[in-house]
């Protein structure tokens, strides 16, 4: 699937982690954690020196123009290796928005910020009130054609890295008076602007990675509004389009099946057929997933349509990301719920990520959804 | 690289290949043959008229020279359409004729390219449940063969048979002309499909139909390929299931609406669309390797369990959406639910590649 330099690629990019990332790093990567952020930052940093943040960027934005492959190979190695420093927000969210929609104030001033490797951002998509539904939001931004400035009122909820980001993407309804997907904007903002509060949520898995963000007469300049004023509903859509592929579940299931497989090789219950088969099936699923998921990116790269393949391969990568995750649980079984005095690194990894991981199926767009998405815009079934 | 696009030359055949295969479905056709009271096997005489059995021989032995993915993108067609004939295994043996490089047996797969010579075969099946194959003795310089082969498909439309043989408790590939072998038992496939058992009785053979490479494992080769190829063919079954059911659902109507309006079933036929998409992707992707890289056999394992786990289930939700229309003979999706479960007891279960993947 690779050729050989982009496998060459990928040996650099396992040194460049090496060099960073403690020995036998067990942890998945979780930026609310301050030792995770301070690596985070300073592995964006060296990635930028190469150009390697987005290397398929145009050269003028940072990047080295080179094919999608090189961007797989880097999330999923990064997902593998569960290091920080993998932007999904800025690299893979607003990055590809902007190079669409993007005007040139917005592509000069906003990506390349990213891909120096400075800058964090954040999604502002969810509300209170708008989970699912996400043409319901009702979060004000008012334009005022004179003064060229939008003053955004209300509250978004779910924002992952919302207390470390600089800047949000944010989805607000611009024509008052306007009902689901007409009249809203994509705007974005700064977070370290007045008006900007944001109040951490405790997860399942006992850290706090996403907050609420309430924003009480936020102001921010007409030039960033992303595409047309009252027009952002498509471009809210291509945003989650680029967001959903799925591509660092298959690198955090790949990672899992791997250590699990060598662990039912250490205590020898590798031998029963009933592992063996279980083993083979969840391998096989993953490997079909991950296809499905480099097709996800690879479509996007092709043409302007929205396709349904990043719904299917979100749904896939999710759902054998949960399978070998529960595998592992059942396989350690008590290590994981007891906390005695052999409640190693492995068995704690995989409680917190089987626990974290039911996002996975509820993020970007619920499993639900993607299958909505599916039946309705890929298979022509009727509303 | 990464590409998933098909190339003009391929579209160009598959659009073709796939009129021709459609022009003379006949559902009412394939479902007397599965009751037994007519036979014939859809697509292969179309197959042969367009040369496609000339597909993986080079132009220079009056074949198309193309890859082994285009083969098998052409055998998901033939899958959509029920079709039936010795297609895979001929085109297979051609492949490795090819791989031999050999000069005496051009001429041969020029025979097989021009359809002047078929090969049936179960091979596959004889190397991977280590079945009691025919035994080469070698007696006055002379080779002669004995033993019997079971459920032998395609006899009627061959005009050779490719067997495992024992040579000095080796397995080697051996070629019979079907002339003097005796048939002594006929069976059918639950599609109808006609299975042979055959008795070869000290039957005089040339050391020329002996196939062997000291840097090849040809019958590797030859069940990994036929592995991956009834897996393409499984794809276009399961294809053709989801078009149907698709069509069924947007059609249907039950309490006013289109059953395809309600999100309970959308979402089973996202379920199938997905299913089949994420199998097909990676059918395709093990189509793509080259019999010596590294990974092939690990991949076709992880393949063939993919379409063992997927497919089933496919056909099982299509029948749960059809309702009873589904259940009934003539509406034709039992058909393809059949082929599905054929296919899926040939080339070892889940179990046996699960093994292969730990040995």
């Amino acid at each position: 699937m690779f050729s050989s330099e982009e496998l060459n690629f990928k040996k650099e990019l396992n040194t460049l982690i090496d060099k960073f990332l403690p020995k036998n790093w067990q942890k998945y990567p979780d930026e609310t954690i301050d030792e995770h952020w301070k690596l985070s930052k300073i592995i964006k940093k060296e990635l930028a020196k190469n150009k390697w943040i987005a290397p398929s960027w145009p050269i003028e934005y940072g990047g080295l123009n080179q094919e999608i492959s090189t961007s797989i190979i880097l999330s999923e190695t990064f997902a593998y290796r569960m290091s920080p420093g993998n932007d999904r927000f800025g690299v893979r969210m607003i990055g590809p928005t902007l190079l669409k929609h993007g005007s040139k104030f917005q592509k000069e001033k906003y990506l390349k910020e990213i891909t120096n490797g400075e800058i964090q951002w954040c999604q502002g998509y969810s509300e209170p009130n708008s989970g699912s539904d996400l043409a319901s939001v009702s979060t004000k931004g008012e334009f005022d054609e004179e003064n060229d400035t939008i003053t955004i009122n209300g509250t978004k909820i779910w924002t992952t890295l919302g207390h470390r980001a600089d800047r949000m993407f944010i989805l607000v309804r611009t024509l008052s008076g306007s009902k689901r997907h007409k009249g809203l904007s994509l705007v974005l903002i700064n977070m370290k602007d007045p008006g900007v509060q944001v109040n951490p949520i405790k997860n399942i898995s006992g850290s706090s990675s996403f907050n609420e963000v309430v924003l009480s007469n936020v102001k921010t300049s007409g030039k960033n509004i992303v595409g047309k004023l009252h027009e952002g509903w498509m471009v809210a859509l291509d945003l989650l389009n680029f967001e959903r592929s799925g591509i660092d579940y298959i690198g955090w299931g790949e990672r899992c099946l791997d250590d699990i497989e060598n662990y039912c090789k250490e205590k020898n219950i590798i031998s029963r057929d009933d592992i063996k088969i279980k083993l083979a099936s969840l391998r096989s699923s993953l490997e079909s997933a991950r296809i499905m998921t480099y097709k996800a990116l690879w479509i996007k790269t092709k043409d302007e349509k929205i396709h349904m393949e990043p719904s299917m391969s979100k749904l896939l990568a999710t759902e054998i990301n949960i399978k070998i995750h529960d595998f592992a649980f059942e396989i350690l079984n008590k290590k994981v719920t007891i906390n005695d005095n052999n409640h190693d690194e492995f068995s704690k990894r995989i409680l917190k990520n089987r626990l974290f991981f039911i996002s996975g199926a509820i993020l970007g767009g619920t499993s639900e959804i993607q299958k909505n998405i599916i039946a309705q815009r890929g298979l022509g079934l009727p509303k | 690289m990464i590409d998933f696009e098909l190339n003009e030359s391929q579209k160009m055949i598959l659009s073709s290949l796939e009129n021709s295969l459609s022009e003379n479905f006949d559902i009412r056709r394939e479902n007397k043959k599965a009751e037994g009271f007519e036979y014939s096997n859809h697509g292969w005489e179309e197959i042969k008229r367009l040369g496609f059995l000339g597909i993986l021989s080079n132009e220079e032995n009056g074949g198309f020279g193309l890859e082994f993915f285009d083969f098998s993108l052409t055998l998901e067609y033939w899958g959509a359409k029920l079709c039936e004939g010795p297609y895979i295994e001929n085109s297979i043996f051609i492949f490795i004729l090819e791989k031999l490089k050999n000069k005496e047996t051009n001429y041969l797969i020029k025979e097989l390219s021009s359809s002047k010579k078929i090969v049936t075969s179960i091979i596959s099946e004889q190397f991977i449940n280590n079945e009691k194959i025919p035994v080469i003795h070698k007696r006055n310089n002379k080779y002669c063969v004995e033993g019997k082969i079971t459920n032998l498909p395609y006899w009627n439309e061959s005009t050779e048979v490719l067997t495992l043989a024992s040579l000095n408790n080796e397995k080697k590939l051996l070629m019979l002309s079907k002339k003097n072998i005796d048939v002594v038992n006929e069976s059918k496939t639950l599609t109808g499909q006609k299975l042979h058992e055959i008795k070869i009785d000290n039957l005089e053979i040339s050391e020329d139909n002996i196939f062997k490479n000291d840097k090849l494992d040809l019958i590797d080769i030859y069940t990994q390929l036929f592995t991956i190829s009834k897996c393409a063919e499984s794809v276009g079954i399961a294809d053709s299931i989801h078009k149907m059911t698709n069509e069924f659902i947007k059609t249907r109507e039950q309490f006013n609406k289109p059953l395809g309006s309600f999100q309970a079933i959308q979402h089973m036929a996202s379920d199938i669309y997905m299913r089949l998409s994420e199998t097909r992707e990676l059918i395709r992707y093990c189509s793509k390797l080259s019999p010596e890289n590294e990974n092939v056999k690990k991949i076709v394992s992880l393949s063939k369990i993919k379409c063992d786990e997927e497919l089933t289930k496919i056909a099982w939700t299509a029948h749960q959406l059809h309702g009873a229309m589904g259940f009934t003979w003539d509406y034709g999706l039992h058909l393809m639910t059949k082929r599905i479960l054929l296919n899926k007891t040939l080339n070892g279960d889940i179990l046996f590649h699960s093994k292969k993947l730990f040995s």
